[in-house]
């Protein structure tokens, strides 16, 4: 890619509390709405990143910085060098650890992941919320997620009663 | 491989032990199996077989960090580490011992030190992690083969009332036995500590009132449904509260298997086709697929788009209503892929029955059924396979100008009969590019045809894979 040849360019990434971020573009494209912007040029200046609070955007760069594919910050190319599957046991340690976080910050970096587009952000900040829905009852899920019942009894029995397929 | 075991007590006088017979990785489904049995419990004892790698106690740390926010009782745990092979006793387990210190008030880890002769140079390494855990959090004794650290919870921002809460002693040789009735906390010290754990949970935030989920958008929380992997589960989750009673209506990737239908998996496929069960389960699924495919419930009036379709069924029923929900998916436009699997029995006649898709670009056949594409000027691959072998071909192709790739995995026929491929291949498609013939490592007999029965279709042809062990082409 021509950019990548040129250098490193930089974007920079503002938050709405006013933090700017300088990153490279490699690892701004990681988000493919922010590639999008950046491949429709709609990205001379500091991209606003909105709903995305700096500590969060810290962190979701964070994560783009260390998925970033190819040439890293040492610029070897690291395919080369490291076993790509020693590389890919390394990142699977690095998210566990990236994930340890509580619930709001998990929540604020889906809601991230997903406006930014970050595929692989996104399984992994959601995966604690799919385990819960999938391998739990109403009940339990509704108390792991804080979740309020509000249903009037009658209308819950309603869609028990017309999904019962999926309550067998 | 290691074996790894996990069990489970609870040492409040109820019998819940549970033990699995392998937990690697420990899965949502154990930690079920644990919540269900011990919602109560106060005093849990978790004994772990050390797995091989630091990727495996990350999963134990995972899945003792959501069973404690189940846990909301607990007071005190204790954890022990048997070590059947000497790496294993170097194991470091910063996974599990954060969240114990986080939610009970006193932890207790014991490593059993392995007693095999084989594994002498055990204790060697288990005291350097012995220092190393005893040098950071200041506790650490030793009694004959059992290693206990008791380690009273104290973090810098945990607060003060936690390292006033009951430390309950568990002496090393008490590891294998529940603790004694006699060593409960009095009421006033179980008042305590469960003040302390809520301030820890606070910190926390893992068990906070606040509903942050429901707070995400619907597209967001689209995208937490989308993953998993039994669309029933995404549908549940619309019985959660209102804010979630629309959102299983949005859904854009539909699989529905007849097999979540009640039918009695033990009963053998030839079976299936003529039994009564079958036909209610197939009418309680075509209401589902449509109940699936209606919009919104009012006031929620939103849009969608269907970009996967999959239905896995058994044509035991009139299929034409399925085929009209179907037909009317896809007038829409916005499907990217339809699939159908059409479980069937042999002895269950022969119908045609995909006769109702007319726009959609790509289609994906399973079948022991016979089905006619009459017109699909839309489709552009199909991938077909046959559960069994009848020596016909069970698709046959009408009208499909767009089609580009057929992908065919058949079992020959036991008769012998010659395969005409023409039978087998779209005769209307103008710009067939790409035929896979997979015979299942079967002797298949190609009937000679006249080559101009043939040029017309692979006059485009430019990749051909043949799988088959000894393919003879006469």
């Amino acid at each position: 890619m021509a950019t990548r040849e040129a250098g490193k360019k930089m974007i920079m990434l503002k938050s709405p509390d006013g933090m700017e971020f300088e990153v490279e573009e490699a690892v701004a494209m990681e988000s493919q709405t922010i590639r999008k912007m950046i491949e429709d040029d709609c990205a001379d200046t500091a991209i606003l990143i909105p709903n995305i609070n700096s500590k969060i955007l810290s962190r979701v760069i964070e994560y783009c910085n260390k998925h970033v594919p190819t040439t890293g910050a040492t610029g070897a190319a690291a395919s080369d060098t490291v076993a790509p599957a020693a590389l890919a046991e390394d990142l699977k340690i690095w998210d566990a650890e990236f994930i340890k976080v509580n619930r709001a910050t998990r929540f604020d970096l889906i809601q991230a992941a997903s406006y930014l587009n970050i595929k692989g952000l996104l399984d992994l900040t959601s995966q604690t919320t799919i385990d819960t829905i999938s391998d739990n009852s109403l009940e339990e899920i509704r108390s792991f997620l804080s979740t309020k019942n509000d249903y009037l009894p009658e209308e819950e029995q309603t869609i028990r009663r017309e999904n019962q397929w999926a309550f067998q | 491989m290691a074996v790894s075991k996990c069990e489970f007590q609870s040492i409040l006088g109820i019998d819940i032990s549970e033990i699995i017979p392998s937990c690697s990785p420990i899965s949502a489904n154990f930690l079920k199996q644990c919540f269900v049995s011990s919602a109560f419990t106060l005093f849990p004892q978790f004994h772990f077989h050390p797995f091989q790698s630091a990727a495996h106690w990350a999963a134990v740390g995972d899945a003792l960090k959501k069973l404690f926010m189940m846990l909301t009782c607990v007071l005190a745990c204790t954890v022990v580490l048997h070590s059947p092979v000497a790496e294993h006793a170097t194991v470091a387990l910063p996974a599990v011992d954060e969240v114990l210190f986080t939610l009970a008030t006193t932890v207790h880890v014991h490593q059993l030190l392995a007693s095999r002769p084989k594994c002498s140079p055990a204790p060697a390494q288990a005291s350097k992690h012995q220092t190393k855990a005893a040098r950071r959090r200041g506790v650490g004794e030793e009694q004959g083969g059992v290693r206990s650290m008791d380690l009273p919870a104290k973090r810098g921002w945990l607060p003060p009332l936690r390292s006033t809460g009951p430390a309950l002693e568990a002496g090393g040789g008490a590891v294998e036995e529940p603790g004694p009735r006699s060593r409960r906390p009095t009421l006033g010290a179980l008042l305590q500590a469960r003040v302390s754990i809520d301030l820890g949970i606070h910190k926390l935030d893992i068990d906070g009132d606040e509903d942050r989920i429901s707070a995400l958008p619907d597209d967001v929380l689209l995208e937490i449904l989308e993953r998993l992997d039994d669309m029933r589960e995404a549908v549940r989750a619309g019985a959660l509260s209102t804010r979630w009673r629309h959102l299983p209506h949005r859904l854009s990737h539909l699989v529905l298997d007849i097999m979540h239908f009640g039918l009695d998996t033990s009963t053998s496929r030839a079976d299936l086709g003529g039994s009564s069960s079958a036909v209610e389960a197939m009418q309680a699924y075509t209401r589902a697929l449509y109940r699936s495919l209606s919009p919104c419930p009012p006031p929620a009036g939103c849009k969608r788009a269907i970009k996967t379709l999959i239905l896995r069924f058994l044509p035991v029923t009139d299929l034409t209503s399925i085929g009209h929900a179907v037909e009317d998916v896809v007038s829409h436009g916005e499907t990217e892929f339809l699939g159908f699997y059409i479980y069937s029995p042999d002895r269950y006649g022969r119908e045609g029955i995909m006769s109702f898709s007319t726009t959609c670009p790509v289609a994906c056949l399973s079948v022991a059924h016979q089905a006619y594409l009459i017109d699909v000027p839309k489709l552009t691959e199909v991938w077909y396979q046959e559960s069994e072998g009848h020596g016909i071909p069970l698709v046959r192709f009408g009208h499909v100008p767009q089609l580009r790739h057929v992908s065919l995995l058949c079992r020959a026929t036991d008769s012998g009969r010659r395969l005409a491929l023409s039978e087998y291949l779209p005769g209307t498609a103008r710009n067939f590019s790409e035929l896979h013939l997979h015979f299942a490592c079967q002797m298949i007999w190609i009937h000679m045809e006249h080559p101009k029965q043939l040029t017309a279709t692979f006059r485009n042809l430019t990749n051909v894979r043949k799988v088959a062990a000894e393919a003879e082409l006469h």
